[in-house]
């Protein structure tokens, strides 16, 4: 029996590979393959500028902006592909922003994790604590309020949120503002001017991220009242442990195995929806590069961003994975865990 | 129940049934000629009453039903009763409920006039003077055809896997999880927007089943871990030892008593549809092929003045339509999560009783 560690790494290794190898396919086996529409664009462009275009040069131009070469056999070229990203980081040349499509992403990828991660934690943080405080209430006015509440938050997409976020707060009150993500007057740096206008520009994309994260608290709340009914918990009262220990270090700590689990699936939504989060806020990191490639019809842009998204997911996926053991010592000892 | 091809073969405990046979297996039921009216109703008393009985019961089905049963109404019922939107048939940038948007009409039927009604742009018109109502009610025909595609299209792809891996097990079952897995963990809407970049995908029923494919993934993770508590179950077994095929086992003593997870997943999946189709199409990811509720949301945020409130019903009247259906759905799945689910039924009588036993005990 393979460890559990061995096991999660093993699989964000594949997930990894197999994302890398789907981007190669698309460059290379699709019929009418964005190779061919990045050739007759740039055909396009060079005849736009009045030069003189020679086809063989601007299909050499095409090999060296997606990496992929076309002359040589499939699995060569595949090979060639592979290891120009895993070695080299070298995924193609953006055809719109003519440059080197790593570093461009790479220094948005700060960006995407600060818009992301407080929208998951805090999100989640707020969905479980009123799990447990709809669960100590059950049966109570308190507890069918809050649990209407948190279906109507289901049902209303989070993107709505943003969009009248933007609309009232934004454009008609004028309190945050509407596009960008610093002030472009402030210097970068520990200093109160910055800060402020980062937290002002950050403001309304993660409270839609809140928002959207909000949903574990119902299946807290189930989980919750489900142990509480449980023979340990009465014992637990009968020996007079305190109400609060016995809150938050028998049922509490159970309650939210099946929780985290449903965390780790978030996060693999988390960075898709950041795609229109960051489209609806003007907000320039990995999704609105991604939305942008989309437009320009930059394929290697668009490649680079997907498996830049691959990577920050499988990365929190792992740290979550790898965590889990913490709160569950049970996955080192017992062998697999039935669910993911 | 006659015996089938492969029950007539010699059995490996030395037992031949291919003489005499109907003098064990024949049933009662099997000698009566029954009429179809009978068995029609039969079939319409376990499949359709029982089943919207239970559902009634619960307050969430029912309202989640009403819901659900006016949204079926707009791509079945409300395009037929509506005229098609046009440009410049009403006024620009109406107001909604302005003078005369509702008169009395007769209309003829077979000859009689009965009393019927005329809506005119009762929600408003946009700038091209298009009414509201109309663009609202046939933007929802792409929205349903994505829904039923890419759902269906999951419901299938979900229970077939895990119920193969969970009956079949070993290898099979790894290597299924393990592309379960690997689905699971890319993120969904980044390959979409891929897929949708390289195909340009313009029929809504090929865009509902690209939306579809991050959505089976959960449910055969469900599926499987369900399969794998039944196939330990001695009917099972029995089943297996009868000789019946691995399919008619899958079907009957796998698949029916998973048909209420497979319908809430199905809501669930719907509810996700509806999320990412409108939010694509809301930024111009998915090519504007068609009039859905999405493109329409769009044009309407491109419309609406900011500075002017009295316009903010243009961005209204969508977002009301689109939450409305997946508030239908996600109630409606609760309510079924609730009516179906026997374990959660038999632990909240356990926890009365217990309850009921313990409130001394606990109540120091």
């Amino acid at each position: 029996m393979v460890s559990y560690y061995a096991r999660r790494i093993g699989m964000a290794a594949l997930v990894l590979f197999i994302s890398v190898t789907f981007a190669f396919a698309v460059f290379r086996l699709m019929p009418g393959s964005p190779a061919e529409a990045m050739f007759q664009n740039l055909m396009a462009r060079c005849e736009q500028s009045g030069r003189t275009c020679d086809a063989d040069r601007i299909w050499r131009r095409v090999q060296v902006i997606t990496g992929v070469d076309y002359d040589k056999p499939l699995h060569i070229a595949y090979f060639e592909y592979l290891r120009d990203i895993f070695i080299y980081q070298d995924f193609g040349e953006s055809i719109w922003k003519r440059e080197p499509v790593f570093p461009y992403l790479l220094e948005k990828v700060p960006w995407a994790i600060f818009l992301s991660i407080y929208g998951l934690t805090v999100g989640r943080a707020i969905g479980i604590i009123l799990g447990a405080m709809m669960a100590y209430k059950e049966g109570s006015r308190f507890d069918s309020g809050l649990t209407l509440f948190t279906i109507l938050n289901q049902g209303i997409p989070y993107f709505f949120v943003a969009i009248l976020g933007l609309v009232f707060l934004g454009f008609n009150l004028g309190w945050f503002p509407t596009s960008g993500r610093m002030n472009p007057d402030t210097v970068a740096g520990l200093n109160y001017p910055f800060i402020a206008g980062l937290a002002a520009h950050a403001f309304l994309p993660i409270s839609t991220g809140i928002v959207a994260s909000l949903g574990g608290g119902l299946a807290f709340r189930g989980n919750s009242v489900r142990e509480m009914g449980k023979p340990y918990i009465k014992l637990a009262h009968l020996r007079g442990i305190p109400d609060g220990r016995i809150a938050l270090r028998y049922v509490g700590r159970n309650a939210i195995l099946p929780v985290y689990t449903n965390i780790m699936m978030g996060i693999a939504s988390l960075f898709g929806s950041s795609i229109i989060i960051e489209q609806i806020f003007t907000y320039p990191a990995i999704g609105y590069a991604t939305y942008n490639a989309l437009v320009q019809r930059d394929y290697p842009l668009l490649m680079g961003a997907f498996v830049f998204f691959t990577t920050l997911t499988v990365l929190g996926i792992l740290l979550a994975d790898l965590t889990y053991g913490i709160i569950d010592p049970r996955v080192n000892t017992g062998g697999d865990r039935e669910s993911f | 129940m006659s015996p089938s091809e492969s029950d007539r073969s010699p059995r490996s405990d030395g037992g031949d049934i291919t003489g005499g046979e109907d003098l064990f297996t024949q049933r009662a039921a099997d000698s009566v000629e029954e009429s179809y009216a009978v068995l029609l109703r039969r079939w319409a008393r376990s499949f359709i009453y029982a089943p919207i009985m239970a559902a009634w019961d619960d307050w969430r089905t029912r309202v989640g039903g009403l819901i659900l049963l006016f949204y079926i109404s707009l791509p079945t019922l409300g395009v037929w009763i509506t005229p098609a939107p046009q440009p410049f048939r009403h006024g620009l940038n109406m107001a909604p409920f302005q003078e005369g948007w509702f008169t009395w009409t007769t209309a003829n039927v077979f000859g009689l006039s009965i009393p019927w009604f005329e809506i005119s742009a009762a929600l408003g018109s946009n700038s091209t003077g298009q009414s509201m109502e109309a663009l609202l009610i046939y933007g929802s025909v792409p929205i349903f055809q994505m829904i039923i595609s890419g759902a269906v299209f999951a419901a299938f792809l979900g229970t077939f896997i895990g119920v193969f891996a969970g009956y079949k097990g070993g290898r099979i079952d790894g290597v299924l999880m393990t592309i379960t897995d690997v689905v699971l963990t890319v993120p969904g809407t980044a390959l979409i927007v891929v897929l949708a970049a390289v195909w340009r995908p313009e029929n809504a029923w090929v865009v509902g089943i690209i939306l579809g494919i991050d959505n089976w993934p959960g449910l055969a993770r469900t599926v499987r871990s369900q399969v794998l508590s039944f196939r330990e179950e001695s009917v099972v077994e029995a089943h297996r030892a009868l000789g019946l095929s691995t399919r008619t086992i899958l079907r009957r003593d796998m698949i029916s008593p998973l048909m209420p997870y497979i319908s809430i997943n199905f809501a669930g999946g719907a509810r996700g549809i509806i999320f990412e189709s409108v939010g694509l199409y809301f930024i111009g990811i998915l090519p504007y092929t068609n009039e859905n509720w999405g493109v329409i949301l769009n044009s309407s945020y491109d419309n609406i003045s900011v500075t002017n409130p009295n316009t903010f019903y243009y961005l209204f009247e969508p977002m009301l339509i689109i939450s409305g259906l997946t508030f239908g759905l996600i109630l409606f799945a609760q309510g079924l999560d609730q009516v179906f689910n026997v374990r959660l039924q038999a632990r909240h009588e356990a926890q009365d009783q217990d309850k009921e036993e313990g409130a001394q005990a606990i109540d120091t």
